[in-house]
């Protein structure tokens, strides 16, 4: 019993042993996303940063004060910009707030009018916008009290000498719609999870032989890529399509950008996805090594792509190298084209970064892929 | 001639596969491709079916050689390869319609060819079922009915019989013999051997990735010695250690082997004319014995006279 038992289990290990590529996996997977989960939420939190603009319409010494205390802040770091720019940098998800000093904001203050500061705050940014709310509030009143007269000092006895608003700002009326990120963001994960069965069933195909008899008829290997993408292409299309369907019925999500550059992203995410799975199964010699591969492929790709966590939260280093990331323009495309409402131009890029990505993947797969076991 | 292959030689690695082998298959006949496992049968037919390029040599389909995945002359191949490849989760008749279409047929040629086909194998009755259903002979069936619809002159059948019960492959081997009479060529694998002596007029050996015999039947047994065997009932069995005269009798001239297992008692022979003697050997050491049969060397004895080792051996 015991003798059984024990060559059981060293059966079981060597079999696990013997998949060298599944125990890399299974050993750097946890290592590696508890490395990435410890630099987003661990140690380096003093190096958040809220990007931040300055709009000083007052020009006057008291709100060049302010613009200088804004920009020596080391959370903020605003850098001046003009109404137009501020506004132009938020709609397409540049930097997190804008910080407007009104004409003749000072002045006003001075006299006790209690003038009102406006945050215009990227609908995304909503803890950056608390942060920058705070420093604002710490930094103007600092600077101007040189400039606060009597009146001022009787209306601070009932409160502030100013006010501050916050206004988010994307294109047009929209707001910030948590419905339709989440629909960019599961629909990118489970997507991707999706190209993993893909290519797993890839390496099945070939293990069961089925490939000899398909390349045995007159046919490129490029034709037998091609119609792997295309097959994975149009099931991410129809998840895509039923997720905001689905998001539709039950939260009101709608396209309220561009309808056709919606469809532009939803083909490169579709084609970029597929594509991925193709890579996937380039990359791991069995079906069970590919599936840990491909597990950890589509969790960093999905973490990276800014559907978990708030991008605020990633170290600005991060932040930049997710641009390198294809699933993050995946997130960002979805999202300009629906609560957004941008326009089609909006969309051209990100469908870009995606087409570019699935052409380079299928590329290389069609190049690495090994036919026979 | 359907398929010439002139000096195929596939390395991987250290490891030469196959090296130097050439064959030939005309219209009209079965050629069998025996070797054990690992002999390099399976390398040389990827290479005839263009799913591996050779390192050396070349492939001669009707006398022009093979060249790239998307070679027309494909076509006039049909492989059936040694796993069942078959999509599980589809019925026969979407099988059949799927790998037809690779070779680009029209819908209603590849209607006509799927019917053909499904019919020739006896399964016509359950085209729409599910392959998943099936029994391991129909799915054999299938495989083989899968290669046939673009019509192939030449049919390369990878070790068809694999795991299938008596009554498929006795219907695997009429539909065979049906191909063959319609006058396609057949390269046939295996390591049975009494598969080779029932459907080909012609074998080739491989081992250890070299041709070691290319023959007729008829010519490989005339070529060899013609060893014979002798099988001896004991009436008192061995149990445990071989018996001590055993030696003895390995010993006698024109005996080439002499093995015991339990009762039975097998020798092979350089000729039957040393019946007697091994029979008076025994009598000699009151060893009685209740049964004596002789037999036909076969291919497996032919194998083991080149080879010095068995075709079951790895």
């Amino acid at each position: 019993m015991r003798r059984a038992l024990v060559a059981l289990v060293r059966k079981d290990l060597k079999l696990f042993r013997s998949d060298k590529r599944a125990v890399i996996v299974s050993l750097v997977l946890p290592a590696a996303l508890a490395l990435m989960f410890g630099m987003i939420f661990g140690a380096e939190r003093h190096e958040v940063h809220v990007k931040t603009r300055v709009v000083d319409l007052d020009g006057s010494a008291g709100s060049q004060r302010i613009a200088g205390a804004l920009a020596a802040d080391k959370m903020l770091g605003a850098r001046p910009a003009t109404r137009a720019e501020a506004d132009d940098l938020l709609r397409h998800d540049d930097i997190d707030v804008a910080v407007v000093i009104p004409r003749g904001f000072v002045a006003r203050a001075a006299q006790g009018d209690q003038p009102t500061i406006e945050i215009l705050s990227n609908p995304t940014s909503v803890a950056e916008t608390g942060i920058a709310r705070g420093v604002v509030d710490g930094v103007v009143a600092r600077a101007i009290a040189p400039d606060l007269g009597p009146e001022a000092a009787r209306c601070a006895g009932a409160g502030e000498p100013y006010a501050t608003t916050v206004k988010p700002v994307s294109s047009g009326d929209t707001t910030y719609d948590g419905g339709s990120h989440a629909l960019a963001g599961m629909g990118v994960q489970f997507i991707l999870i999706g190209a993993v069965d893909s290519a797993v069933g890839m390496l099945n195909e070939r293990q069961r032989g089925l490939f000899r008899r398909l390349r045995t008829a007159p046919l490129a290997r490029a034709v037998l890529i091609a119609s792997r993408l295309i097959s994975g292409a149009l099931v991410a299309l129809l998840v895509i399509a039923f997720l905001y369907a689905f998001g539709s019925f039950t939260m009101g999500v709608s396209i309220k950008g561009s309808q056709a550059g919606f469809a532009l992203v939803a083909v490169g995410f579709a084609l970029m996805a597929s594509a991925l799975g193709l890579f996937m199964a380039t990359i791991g010699k069995t079906p069970q090594a590919t599936r840990g591969i491909g597990i950890f492929v589509v969790l960093i790709a999905t973490m990276l792509s800014g559907a978990w966590f708030p991008a605020f939260l990633f170290p600005e280093w991060m932040q930049k190298a997710t641009l390198f990331v294809p699933t993050r323009w995946a997130v960002d495309g979805l999202d300009a084209m629906t609560w957004r409402g941008l326009p089609l131009a909006d969309a051209v890029l990100p469908a870009a970064v995606l087409f570019l990505s699935a052409l380079a993947l299928a590329a290389w797969s069609t190049f690495r892929f090994r036919w026979e076991e | 001639m359907l398929l010439e292959t002139r000096g195929l030689v596939k390395r991987f690695g250290k490891l030469t596969a196959v090296d130097g082998v050439s064959l030939r298959v005309p219209a009209g006949t079965c050629i069998g491709l025996l070797g054990p496992n690992g002999a390099g049968k399976t390398t040389t037919v990827s290479m005839i079916a263009g799913l591996i390029e050779p390192d050396e040599g070349e492939v001669l389909i009707d006398g022009a050689p093979l060249a790239g995945d998307t070679d027309e002359k494909k076509r006039r191949i049909g492989l059936v390869p040694q796993d069942l490849a078959l999509y599980d989760e589809m019925s026969a008749r979407d099988n059949l319609e799927l790998f037809g279409a690779l070779y680009d047929l029209a819908p209603a040629e590849l209607d006509r060819a799927a019917v053909a086909a499904l019919d020739l194998v006896g399964l016509s009755d359950r085209a729409r079922d599910r392959v998943k259903t099936y029994s391991g002979g129909m799915k054999r069936r299938l495989n083989l009915a899968a290669a046939l619809l673009h019509d192939p002159q030449l049919l390369i059948l990878d070790e068809p019989t694999v795991g299938v019960d008596p009554q498929s492959r006795s219907a695997i081997f009429a539909n065979l013999t049906e191909l063959r009479g319609r006058g396609k060529g057949i390269l046939y694998t295996t390591h049975y051997m009494e598969e080779a002596e029932r459907l080909c007029q012609r074998i080739v050996i491989v081992d250890h990735g070299v041709v070691i015999a290319d023959d007729t039947l008829r010519g490989l047994e005339q070529a060899r010695p013609p060893t014979r065997r002798l099988t001896v009932e004991l009436a008192a069995p061995a149990d445990g250690a071989p018996p001590a005269w055993l030696p003895d009798l390995r010993a006698l001239a024109g005996i080439e082997s002499a093995e015991i297992s339990g009762e039975t008692l097998a020798v092979t022979l350089v000729d039957l004319e040393r019946v007697p003697a091994v029979l008076g050997f025994l009598g000699e050491r009151r060893q009685r014995f209740t049964h004596v049969a002789t037999e036909r060397a076969d291919l497996e004895d032919i194998f083991l006279s080149l080879t010095g080792h068995t075709l079951r051996d790895p």
